[in-house]
């Protein structure tokens, strides 16, 4: 049996162990409810944006556009990968990093060469030890830097795709259902999916003024949007931006996704250090009173020797 | 009175009512007044002028994005909103001459020439305050 110095040492560990858990635990919650806030905050653009699209898309009918149509390559594939930069938050990144593989394994298995273009150290980590082809974006993101790479990796995407570089863009990252659930998601980024049915206008600031316009629309049916210039060049700007916060939208989640992942995985580390704590306890109290017992009965016998 | 909403990706960043709003559309400058057809513009890096009740006005640097302009009202998506008042013209001046000392060395098309020249349009946005 472990000495009684051995086990007092043991329980001081991990109650240093359940501080540092407990205080992880705190900080990730508070950034949770800040990545939270910051996506509530971003959905009158999508929303906005949204509308205009399908609005747009409905009036011009079939549309031909660089981001709609499959550019002339049949080989090469680009996966954008977000994931976060630190550990210690359950299988947040090994999961997401194990869905994309077995995706990407099949692409190469079909004769396409695969492209991944990393954001966040575990995920390149993950990928570059395994021998993929890794181009490191940004790594140590911080969240107020999310509009610029949405933008600046949109404007990459749109030109290579302008120059037939790629066959298809994939996004793999997390997305965030609630602070219980993070599901791994991969998803086609370009070409991109113009969905033509209006999405229900919802409760808010922008969504007033949606249900506004749609009485409008009810009001007088040949209510129609004149466009400068014209509808083609229209699109040609909202495409973009759709893509661009598609990809906002993207960093938003896993930020959300990693702090909620983070948040349960170390509320479990507490709670075990506490069992952990109580059971090291038992047992020192029982090493304990055996030594109390042994000590006295020495004393006992040896006095009765006498 | 038109309702004005300026929407940036990560925040509604103004909003209120106003007489008549001044959008750096694609094609030259574009008035909005109450009542003005269903139009949705192109727009660039400029200034917004929301002109309010009693004559007021606020100044805004916008990047590039579009406008939804209804009867009700205008509604701005664009990538980022700056209000005038924090508008540093010397620091601006700064980073004109160097996005267009970056622009003057790179080539077409790379990230950092598209960089460049999205400064540049922000940066003469900003000193045509």
């Amino acid at each position: 049996m472990a000495s009684l110095r051995d086990i007092r040492r043991r329980i001081g560990s991990v109650k240093n162990t359940r501080q540092i858990t407990r205080a992880m635990k705190l900080v990730a919650g508070a950034k949770l409810r800040r990545a939270t806030d910051a996506a509530v905050k971003a959905r009158p653009y999508q929303q906005t944006l949204t509308r205009v699209l399908a609005r747009v898309a409905q009036s011009a009918g079939d549309i031909e556009h660089p981001l709609l149509s499959v550019p002339d390559n049949d080989k090469d594939v680009v996966v954008v990968l977000m994931t976060s930069d630190r550990g210690l938050c359950g299988g947040f990144n090994s999961q997401l990093c194990k869905r994309t593989q077995e995706q990407v394994d099949t692409l190469i298995k079909a004769g396409k060469s695969v492209k991944i273009l990393g954001y966040g150290k575990k995920g390149i980590g993950h990928f570059k030890n395994r021998g993929y082809e890794v181009e490191t974006i940004a790594i140590d993101i911080n969240p107020a830097s999310y509009p610029d790479l949405a933008r600046q990796l949109g404007e990459r995407l749109v030109d290579e795709l302008e120059q037939h570089k790629f066959e298809k863009v994939y996004l793999a990252f997390n997305e965030y259902k609630s602070a219980m659930t993070q599901t791994p998601a991969f998803l086609q980024l370009l070409p991109m999916k113009l969905d033509a049915a209006p999405a229900a206008p919802q409760a808010g600031p922008a969504g007033e003024a949606a249900q506004m316009l749609e009485k409008l629309g009810a009001a007088n049916p040949s209510a129609e949007y004149l466009y400068e210039p014209g509808g083609l060049e229209i699109l040609s700007r909202l495409l973009p931006m759709a893509l661009k916060t598609r990809i906002q939208q993207a960093f938003l989640e896993t930020q959300a996704g990693e702090q909620a992942a983070r948040m349960t995985a170390m509320d479990n580390a507490t709670r075990n250090a506490g069992e952990l704590i109580n059971s090291l306890s038992l047992e020192y109290n029982r090493a304990r009173q055996a030594a109390i017992t042994t000590e006295l009965t020495e004393i006992v016998s040896g006095a009765e020797a006498l | 009175m038109l309702h004005v909403e300026i929407v940036t990706p990560s925040r509604i960043a103004w909003t209120g009512e106003a007489v008549e709003v001044q959008v750096p559309g694609a094609q030259g400058e574009l008035g909005a007044l109450d009542g003005h057809a269903m139009l949705l513009a192109v727009t660039h890096a400029g200034v917004v002028r929301v002109r309010q009740d009693g004559g007021q006005h606020e100044d805004m640097v916008v990047g590039p994005g579009f406008a939804e302009i209804t009867p009700l009202g205008v509604t701005l998506l664009v990538d980022r909103v700056e209000p005038a008042s924090a508008v540093d013209k010397a620091q601006a001046q700064r980073d004109l001459d160097a996005a267009e000392k970056t622009l003057a060395h790179s080539q077409d098309g790379t990230d950092e020439w598209r960089e460049a020249e999205y400064q540049a349009d922000l940066a003469r946005a900003r000193l045509s305050l």
